[in-house]
């Protein structure tokens, strides 16, 4: 059973899906796709010696509409230099991302991105941080203020509206840069390892909060982890990345049935058998 | 419903110890605070009494030992202010404003192309790469040797001073402007235009708050060169203002006019750094505990 659902890739990644379609033609309609990287390679000039990097290695895979992929790998296999791509901050060295249909080709302004720091202005509140796309989007004052008082709620930071970013805690500017970029209500969200730097508890509820969001205003999202148990406990699919150069081993539907319980995840039967495969096919790569 | 039971949660976890943290960190600095003021006291009390030892060493060897046509005395330049100020000796206002308008004219004036010049060539790495050199060219000349031609263009008047001082400061700010953007880490930069950001709204809310440490050393550091440019301009060549003054009193040897002109300069720069120290208490007021 296990194997069957498994979409295993061949080493040279030309290979079939289960399902018989080219993985390089992606597994869905044009249409359906937010987001797909088709044969990207990247390599780049390293800072340490003169040989260049091979950072990823044919990736291909689709971001499905209103999907949620996590992307799980070694630490330093590529999985940030993904979004990047996907945002345009980087240009594939070959291959294409696309982008609700169309071909990235340079930087991209109607996206979310959580990035791994928080990133926030430091001159600027925290209101005034989450108010600046909202001005960019000319969103009416009333609104503005509803929408950041409402996400200030969720994330814990009703109060705090007129400190600056170095008077919060890591764990407290971290949620509002996830404020920050969910108060636009992007339909492609990119996060890049966002709590990793916030405590157990605190993750939870955070992953909690966001699992609860994503039901109520659904968006494609590609999520960077390390955490092979946050993968399972979001993500529609689980992309495993190999060591760098970064190619993708496997992309994993993940079985545990929604609506999900994050609290009391580890005492579903799916999870922990599916966390067993994850882990043994991510071991291999360690 | 839901997110009201998040917030709960979340307050029961990790914000309450949060915010106990951020007061006790309040609380702490005051003592801290006042320490420095008490530190800041004996100091300033060392300050004046520096500043009293040289002044009553002035007094004391004018006349006995140095001429008083050579050094003047503190008493001789407070009598000469004084006159100044009363009006017995007339046109100390009329000098200040000229002078006062000289230096205010030139500062804005460089400042502004000097920040504008330095943006564009900082986004426009070919242009940069073009006029780069001959701005770093033009730089190296002294400054004072150009003031004679700025003075054949302009005349004696105003003008030819506010061009010299602008000229100067354009000079600093444009390399601080420059050096500010060509070396500023760019993520919070990508991360605003990810949001939509437009270049001019990322100009006036990313960059120049994050180059604004650069540009405030380039405003002070701006002051005193932009009084040189204006004293300079009319020592070569003047009707009025101070530097005319202190240049008409020299040639009649009398030094305690100089001195006086002297005391004015450093109350006119005085102000100026006064006005920038509250432009950049306003800027980085983010910074302040």
């Amino acid at each position: 059973m296990s194997t069957e659902t498994l979409q295993m890739r061949p080493d040279n990644d030309r290979g079939l899906r289960v399902d018989g379609t080219p993985a390089a033609a992606g597994g869905l309609p044009v249409g359906e796709v937010a987001a797909r990287f088709e044969n990207v390679n990247l390599t780049f000039a390293s800072k340490t010696s003169s040989r260049r990097v091979h950072a990823l290695n044919d990736v291909t895979f689709d971001i499905g509409q209103n999907e949620f992929i996590a992307v799980v790998g070694p630490s330093g296999c590529g999985k940030s230099t993904l979004l990047n791509l996907v945002a345009g901050l980087m240009k594939p060295t070959s291959g294409s991302i696309y982008l609700r249909g169309e071909k990235v080709t340079g930087l991209q302004k109607s996206i979310g991105y959580v990035t791994q720091d928080s990133n926030l202005l430091p001159w600027l509140t925290v209101e005034e941080n989450m108010r600046m796309p909202l001005k960019i989007r000319n969103w009416p004052k009333e609104k503005q203020d509803e929408e950041i008082a409402r996400w200030l709620d969720i994330v814990g930071l009703s109060g705090f509206e007129k400190a600056y970013p170095r008077q919060l805690s890591g764990g407290m500017q971290k949620r509002c840069s996830i404020a920050r970029t969910l108060v636009y209500d992007p339909d492609i969200l990119l996060m890049d390892e966002p709590f990793g730097a916030v405590d157990a508890i605190t993750r939870s509820l955070l992953q909690d909060t966001l699992l609860r969001i994503w039901t109520e205003r659904p968006k494609s999202v590609l999520f960077i982890t390390h955490d092979l148990s946050e993968a399972l406990a979001l993500a529609d699919k689980v992309v495993i990345m190999t060591k760098r150069p970064g190619r993708v081993k496997a992309v994993v539907p993940v079985r545990v049935p929604r609506p999900r319980d994050i609290f009391h995840l580890s005492e579903d039967p799916e999870f922990g058998h599916q966390q067993r495969e994850l882990w043994d096919l991510f071991t291999s790569e360690i | 419903m839901t997110t009201l039971n998040i917030a709960a949660a979340a307050d029961s976890s990790g914000a309450p110890t949060e915010v106990e943290d951020a007061t006790t960190q309040l609380e702490a600095r005051r003592p801290n605070w006042l320490q420095r003021t008490a530190a800041n006291w004996k100091i300033h009390l060392a300050q004046v009494l520096v500043v009293a030892g040289i002044l009553v060493v002035w007094q004391l060897v004018d006349g006995p030992i140095l001429p008083d046509y050579l050094i003047s005395s503190p008493s001789g330049v407070a009598v000469e202010l004084w006159q100044l100020i009363t009006g017995v000796e007339p046109g100390l206002w009329v000098n200040l404003g000229i002078t006062g308008q000289e230096l205010a004219i030139g500062y804005v004036i460089g400042v502004v192309s000097g920040v504008a010049g330095g943006l564009i060539l900082g986004y426009w790495r070919a242009g940069a790469a073009v006029i780069g050199p001959v701005i770093t060219a033009i730089n190296g000349i002294p400054k004072i040797a150009l003031a004679p031609l700025f003075l054949i263009w302009f005349g004696i008047g105003v003008e030819s001073k506010i061009a010299i001082a602008a000229m100067t400061v354009f000079f600093i700010m444009y390399y601080n402007t420059f050096m500010g953007i060509t070396t500023m880490p760019t993520p919070l930069v990508d991360v605003v235009r990810i949001m939509g950001g437009n270049r001019s709204l990322v100009i006036r809310r990313v960059v120049l708050p994050q180059i604004a440490p650069s540009l405030l050393a380039g405003l002070k550091s701006s002051v005193p060169f932009a009084m040189i440019g204006v004293i300079v301009g009319e020592f070569i060549a003047s009707d009025s203002g101070i530097g005319n003054y202190i240049s008409n009193a020299t040639q009649n040897f009398e030094s305690a006019k100089v001195f006086a002109g002297i005391v004015l300069l450093m109350i006119l720069i005085l102000v100026g750094m006064w006005l920038v120290s509250l432009v950049e208490r306003r800027v980085l007021r983010w910074q302040r505990d």
